[in-house]
C-alpha cells in the first residue's frame, strides 16, 4: 500500500527559521493553558510530593521524615494494602465485564438491519449522562436486602438474594453491578465508533473468501477494533483504580463512614481521604496518593505493552 | 507575523497572567476579619463558621442580622467537608474568628495553639461554672482555662414506639430498670416471617454509635478516657461487658438484623419498637414521621454498676487564636450562648439548654418527651473520646468486627482500643 506522501506531492520542508518562528508562536498560544495547567495540576502535584516526605499533622510543625511515610504504607499498613486489593479487585471485576458486554451490544447495534437502532443507542447511553451521585442513591435503594427491587426480583425466581451493601461479602459486588450498568453506554459508543471505522470492503472480502460471521468477527473485526479496545481498557482501568464516588455515595451516610462494611469497599482513594482529612495528616495521605499514581502508571504501561498491537490488511 | 496575530498573542499573555493572579488571590485572616461592608457602624466584622444544618443556619443568621455590636459573616459548610476546610483554613491563617467544634476534640485544637481562651471581661471561670451544666462545660476547661462556650447539647435517650409497645403488651410509660428488662422487651417487639425479620425490637444496626458512645462512657467513673493518663479505658472490665451486651442484641438476641431495611431508619418507618438516639431526634421524628407515636426515656444501665445514667454529646463555639478582635468575637459567642438566645435554640433547633437556669423552666418543657430530656441532662456525663470521626471509625470497626465478622468481643475491643490510643499518640494527646 502506498501512502499519499509516497505518491508524490512531497511538500517542501519549511526553513529552520520558519519552524522556530512557528514553535515560538505555538508556545505563545499555548501559554494560557500551560499556565493554568501548571497552577492547577503540576504545582499541587509537586507540593503533594514534597508533603509526602514530611510528617505533618495540620496545626503542627512539619517534620522531614524522608521516605518513612512510603515505608509505613508499604510495610506496616495492612489497611492500605487491603485498600489496594479492594481497588484492584474492583477494577478487574468491573472493567472486564463492562468491555465484553459493551462490545456485544455495540456489535448488535451496529447491524444495519436492526430497527430503532438510534433509540436503543440512546437508552444505553442515558446512564452515562446521569449524575453518578443520583445513580448511586438509586442503586442503593435497588440493592436494599429486604425490600430492594434486585432481591425482590431474585425472589421471584426462587433465589434468596444476598445482603449486598450490608454484607462485607457482597458490598463490592453491588458497587460493581452499578458501575457496569452505568459505564456500559460509554464503552458502547467507543466500540460503535471503532466498528464504523472498519472499511466495509475488508469485511466484504472476508465474506467472499468464505468466512462466516464468527470468523469475520474473530479475525477481521476484533483485530481492527484493537485501538478501541485499548482505549476502553485504559480508560476503564484508570477509572477503576480511582474508585471513589460510588463507594462514597453507596456505603456512606450520616451514620456510617464510607468504605464499609468492615472496609470491604474501602478503595485507595477513600483510604487517602480518610488518612488525610480525618486526622488532618497531610504527609501520610500525600504519600498514599503518590503510590496510587505510581500504581496507575505501572498498570497503564503494562496494558500498553500487552494490548497495543498494530493490525493491517 | 501579522499585527492581528501579535495582538492575539498579547491578549493571550494577559489572560494567562490574569488566571495566575486569580489563582493566587487567597484572602488572609486579617483581611477577612477586618473587611469592610459591615452595616453596624462599629467597623468590626466577625467571620463565623459552622457545619450546615438548616435549623441552626436560620437561627444563627437571625441572631447575626439582629446583632448590633459587630457585623457577622456566617458561613454554613456541609458537614462532610467542614473539618477539612476548617483545618486547612486555620493552618493557612485564613480561618474564621468564631467556629463550631465538638466539645470532646477541643483539646486537639488547643494542642495546636489554635484557640483563644474566654477572657475574664466576657465571662470569668466562676461565672461559666455557675451558669452552665457540668456536662456541657467539662471538656471545655483545659489547664484551668475555658476555651469555648457550649452549644447543641444532646442527651442520648431511648425512644419507644408507644403503639408497638401496647401491641406487644408492654407499658410505654415505664422506664426499664435493668438491661435484661430491655432485652426481654426487645425480643417481644421483634417479629419475623419465615427466616426474615419484619420488625426489629431495637433499631440499632444502622446507627449503633449512640450506644457505643454511651455505654463505655457510663461504665467508668471518669468516662471513656481516664483523666489522669488521658488514655482510653474500655479494653478492661466493665468496657468488655458494655461491648458484649450491646453487640449481643444483634448476635445473640437477634432483635435487629443488619440486612433488614439496611441503613434506613426502621424506627422512623414504624418498623422497630425502640431506638437510642440524640434528644434532637424528637424534632426529627416529628418532622419526618408525623404519625409516629413515640415517647422518650432514660435507657437502663448497660453495665453492672454503671457510674452515671445518661451520656451526652455537645458542640461548642471557640474563637481562633489568630482572630484580630478576640473580645468582639467572644462577645458574639456570649450572645449566642446567653439565656435569651438559648430559649430560641430550644424552640427552633431541638436542643437542650446548657444554661442551668433554664433546666427548671417549665415553660420550655412543653410535653413529657421534652421534660424527659431536660431531666436527663441534669445527670448527664459527656462522651469524652479525644477523637471525632476518626475515633468513631475505630469504634464502628469494633462493632462491625463483632457483629459481622464474628470476632470475639475482647479481641475486637482490644484491637480498637489500641487503635484509638495510636490515634491519640498521632495527635500528640498521649505519650
Amino acid at each position: 500500500m502506498t501512502t499519499l506522501v509516497e505518491r508524490g506531492e512531497r511538500r517542501a520542508r519549511p526553513s529552520r527559521s520558519l519552524r522556530s518562528h512557528r514553535t515560538r508562536w505555538a508556545f505563545v498560544f499555548l501559554a494560557p493553558s500551560l499556565v493554568l495547567f501548571g497552577l492547577t495540576v503540576f504545582y499541587p502535584m509537586a507540593r503533594a510530593l514534597q508533603y509526602s516526605l514530611y510528617h505533618w499533622p495540620l496545626g503542627s510543625a512539619k517534620k522531614f521524615v524522608g521516605l518513612d511515610n512510603y515505608r509505613r504504607l508499604l510495610v506496616d499498613d495492612g489497611d492500605f494494602r487491603q485498600s489496594v486489593v479492594v481497588t484492584l479487585y474492583f477494577t478487574v471485576l468491573s472493567v472486564l465485564p463492562t468491555i465484553l458486554v459493551a462490545l456485544f451490544i455495540a456489535v448488535l447495534l451496529n447491524d444495519a438491519r436492526l430497527r430503532l437502532r438510534g433509540l436503543f443507542r440512546t437508552i444505553y447511553f442515558v446512564p452515562v449522562v446521569t449524575s453518578l451521585v443520583a445513580v448511586g442513591y438509586v442503586w442503593r435503594a435497588l440493592l436494599e436486602p429486604s425490600f430492594g427491587l434486585v432481591n425482590t426480583a431474585l425472589g421471584w425466581v426462587g433465589i434468596s438474594g444476598p445482603g449486598w451493601l450490608a454484607s462485607p461479602d457482597w458490598a463490592l459486588e453491588g458497587i460493581v453491578l452499578m458501575t457496569v450498568w452505568r459505564d456500559l453506554g460509554f464503552y458502547m459508543v467507543i466500540f460503535l465508533a471503532g466498528l464504523q471505522a472498519i472499511p466495509r470492503e475488508i469485511l466484504d472480502a472476508a465474506r467472499i473468501d468464505g468466512a462466516g460471521p464468527w470468523r469475520r468477527f474473530r479475525h477481521v473485526t476484533l483485530p481492527l477494533l484493537n485501538p478501541s479496545i485499548m482505549l476502553a481498557g485504559v480508560i476503564g482501568v484508570i477509572n477503576g483504580l480511582q474508585l471513589f464516588t460510588q463507594v462514597y455515595v453507596m456505603t456512606g451516610s450520616a451514620q456510617q463512614l464510607p468504605g464499609g462494611p468492615l472496609s470491604s469497599t474501602r478503595s485507595v482513594v477513600i483510604y487517602i481521604v480518610e488518612q488525610t482529612f480525618r486526622p488532618l495528616e497531610m504527609g501520610y495521605g500525600s504519600a498514599a496518593a503518590f503510590l496510587l499514581f505510581v500504581l496507575i502508571m505501572i498498570v497503564t504501561l503494562i496494558q500498553f505493552r500487552l494490548v497495543q498491537r498494530r493490525f493491517e490488511y | 507575523m501579522s499585527r492581528r496575530v501579535k495582538k492575539s498573542a498579547v491578549a493571550a499573555g494577559f489572560l494567562a497572567i490574569g488566571i495566575a493572579a486569580t489563582g493566587c488571590s487567597g484572602q488572609s485572616a486579617t483581611e477577612q476579619q477586618g473587611g469592610g461592608g459591615d452595616g453596624d457602624g462599629s467597623g468590626v466584622t466577625i467571620s463565623h463558621w459552622q457545619h450546615q444544618s438548616d435549623a441552626r443556619a436560620k437561627i444563627v443568621q437571625d441572631f447575626a442580622d439582629g446583632y448590633d455590636d459587630a457585623s457577622i459573616d456566617v458561613q454554613n459548610i456541609p458537614y462532610e467537608s467542614y473539618f477539612q476546610k476548617l483545618g486547612a483554613a486555620l493552618e493557612a491563617d485564613t480561618g474564621p474568628c468564631v467556629f463550631q467544634l465538638p466539645a470532646n476534640i477541643l483539646a486537639e485544637f488547643h494542642d495546636r495553639d489554635e484557640l483563644a481562651p474566654v477572657p475574664e471581661s466576657v465571662m470569668s471561670a466562676e461565672e461559666i461554672e455557675s451558669s452552665f451544666t457540668p456536662a456541657s462545660i467539662e471538656l471545655l476547661n483545659i489547664d484551668d482555662e475555658y476555651y469555648a462556650l457550649p452549644t447543641d447539647v444532646q442527651t442520648l435517650m431511648l425512644f419507644y414506639n408507644d403503639d408497638l409497645f401496647e401491641e406487644a403488651g408492654l407499658d410505654p410509660s415505664q422506664d426499664f430498670e435493668t438491661w435484661d428488662d430491655l432485652v426481654a422487651a426487645a425480643e417481644k417487639l421483634t417479629k419475623t416471617s419465615g427466616d426474615k425479620m419484619i420488625q426489629a425490637g431495637i433499631d440499632i444496626s444502622a446507627s449503633p454509635y449512640q450506644w457505643f458512645y454511651s455505654a463505655p462512657t457510663l461504665a467508668y467513673p471518669e468516662g471513656l478516657v481516664a483523666d489522669e493518663t488521658g488514655d482510653v479505658e474500655y479494653d478492661s472490665e466493665p468496657g468488655y461487658q458494655a461491648w458484649d451486651r450491646l453487640t449481643s442484641l444483634v448476635t445473640d438476641n437477634a432483635v435487629d438484623d443488619p440486612e433488614f431495611l439496611a441503613e434506613q431508619s426502621k424506627f422512623g418507618l414504624g418498623k422497630a419498637g425502640m431506638t437510642f438516639k440524640e434528644f434532637t431526634f424528637t424534632g426529627v421524628y416529628q418532622l419526618t414521621a408525623p404519625d409516629l407515636n413515640f415517647s422518650v426515656h432514660v435507657a437502663p444501665p448497660v453495665t453492672d454498676d454503671a457510674a452515671a445514667p445518661v451520656a451526652s454529646t455537645s458542640w461548642s463555639y471557640a474563637v481562633s487564636a489568630d482572630c484580630e478582635d478576640q473580645d468582639a468575637a467572644w462577645e458574639w459567642v456570649a450572645h449566642l450562648t446567653s439565656e435569651e438566645s438559648q430559649r430560641v435554640w430550644i424552640e427552633g433547633g431541638g436542643e437542650l439548654p446548657s444554661r442551668t437556669a433554664l433546666l427548671d423552666d417549665e415553660s420550655l418543657q412543653g410535653d413529657s418527651n421534652i421534660a424527659a430530656g431536660f431531666t436527663a441532662l441534669a445527670e448527664a456525663v459527656p462522651y469524652d473520646s479525644r477523637g471525632w470521626d476518626d475515633a468513631y471509625a475505630i469504634q464502628q470497626e469494633i462493632w462491625d468486627e463483632i457483629t459481622l465478622n464474628g470476632t470475639a468481643v475482647e479481641d475486637a475491643v482490644d484491637k480498637g482500643a489500641e487503635a484509638e490510643r495510636e490515634l491519640y499518640r498521632t495527635k500528640g494527646l498521649l505519650e
